[in-house]
């Protein structure tokens, strides 16, 4: 992120792995919307009433906007010319604008994000209320080893 | 300063009071007393109880003009500091006659100042724009000042009385209903927090496992 950049959301309830937000996500990286960074996902758990929810946002960079260029003839092609085109990573570099070309990029956009979500786990989101009414929070990853958690919940009732 | 030991100082600064050498009572040391020792120059007092540079005899002599100016009627402590009769006032105190315990007063002067260090901060200028985060070395007024400030900007009771009369539980209501009339939104306290803690990762390794039967599908 740096100055000046504006940020847009994608928000969720539960798993970004299996939200059908996911799809749009990488819809919007195939067609030139990115990230805000590169740690463009806050996945968390937290306990409201309760109850543990799982929340997530994506952030993308409020700058980036997609712009398609429809520029293929009409045409009607068979499964295997489909799946010439589609399997050619040099056509479908030729032919950026194609939808052979926009199918086989989000095919693969959608193919990292799940690989890259399937290694994360969320953070634990631990609040605190505050006297002012105002509240304290700290994110905790799951891996930490128990001194460093207790450090960061030391931390948090300090705050 | 550690915050750990800034927590506790500033806690612990609720327990100051009065106390005695001898048959003399002294006078917590107060904001007054930082003027008094201000402008009689008292180095010895303002460093904390750092005796380094003075020699035995100043000591003594700081320590008795100490021992004076927080037991001795505040009317003619002020009086005497105001008309610069105080050299006279506190070398014929009833202390200075009588001797004192100078590592006694010298141990409660270092005491009080890391008390005092505890709880001095300095300013920052705020930015112009509302989105900017706040210093990294950002520090909060202690839990237990801002109740007792809370409580006595909004009823205008004494400091004393909200400490010390005032039964906790009420105290605790007041200080939400100072909260509230602020236009503060107040919700049920979270649970503590190792409590959380707990309850989270419970619940995650729960999703974890939830999310793997469904991968097995």
């Amino acid at each position: 992120m740096h100055e000046g950049q504006t940020i847009k959301h994608i928000t969720g309830d539960g798993s970004p792995l299996k939200s059908p937000s996911l799809g749009l996500v990488a819809a919007s990286l195939t067609s030139g919307i990115a990230f805000a960074s590169d740690k463009p996902l806050l996945d968390t758990i937290e306990e409201i009433d309760g109850e543990a929810v799982r929340k997530f946002v994506w952030s993308f960079d409020g700058g980036r906007t997609a712009t398609f260029r429809p520029s293929f003839k009409e045409e009607t092609i068979d499964l295997h010319e489909m799946g010439r085109r589609f399997n050619d990573a040099a056509w479908c570099a030729a032919n950026a604008d194609h939808p052979i070309a926009f199918m086989r990029a989000m095919f693969d956009q959608l193919g990292a994000l799940r690989v890259r979500l399937g290694e994360m786990k969320p953070l634990l989101k631990i609040v605190k209320s505050r006297g002012a009414g105002s509240r304290s929070i700290a994110l905790i990853p799951q891996d930490a080893d128990p001194t460093r958690k207790a450090e960061l919940l030391a931390e948090l009732d300090r705050a | 300063m550690n915050a750990d030991v800034r927590a506790k100082a500033n806690e612990a600064a609720f327990l100051e009071s009065t106390w005695e050498l001898g048959e003399l009572k002294l006078r917590p040391f107060s904001l007054g007393s930082l003027v008094l020792a201000r402008q009689m120059d008292l180095s010895l007092i303002l460093g904390g109880g750092d005796v380094r540079g003075l020699n035995v005899e100043e000591v003594d002599r700081q320590l008795a003009v100490l021992v004076w100016m927080q037991s001795a009627k505040i009317t003619e402590v002020l009086a005497a500091v105001r008309d610069g009769t105080w050299k006279e006032a506190f070398s014929g105190s009833k202390f200075t006659k009588e001797g004192y315990a100078a590592a006694l007063l010298l141990d409660e002067l270092r005491r009080v100042d890391v008390l005092t260090l505890a709880a001095v901060v300095s300013l920052v200028p705020k930015p112009g724009r509302s989105d900017e985060d706040p210093p990294q070395n950002m520090i909060a007024p202690s839990w237990i000042a801002r109740r007792v400030f809370r409580i006595a900007r909004g009823t205008g009771w004494s400091e004393d009385f909200i400490l010390w009369h005032l039964p906790l539980p009420r105290a605790l209501q007041y200080f939400h209903c100072s909260l509230w009339e602020d236009g503060a939104w107040t919700v049920e306290p979270s649970a503590p927090v190792s409590q959380q803690l707990e309850h989270l990762e419970a619940a995650a390794r729960e999703m974890s496992a939830h999310d793997s039967e469904d991968d097995e599908l």
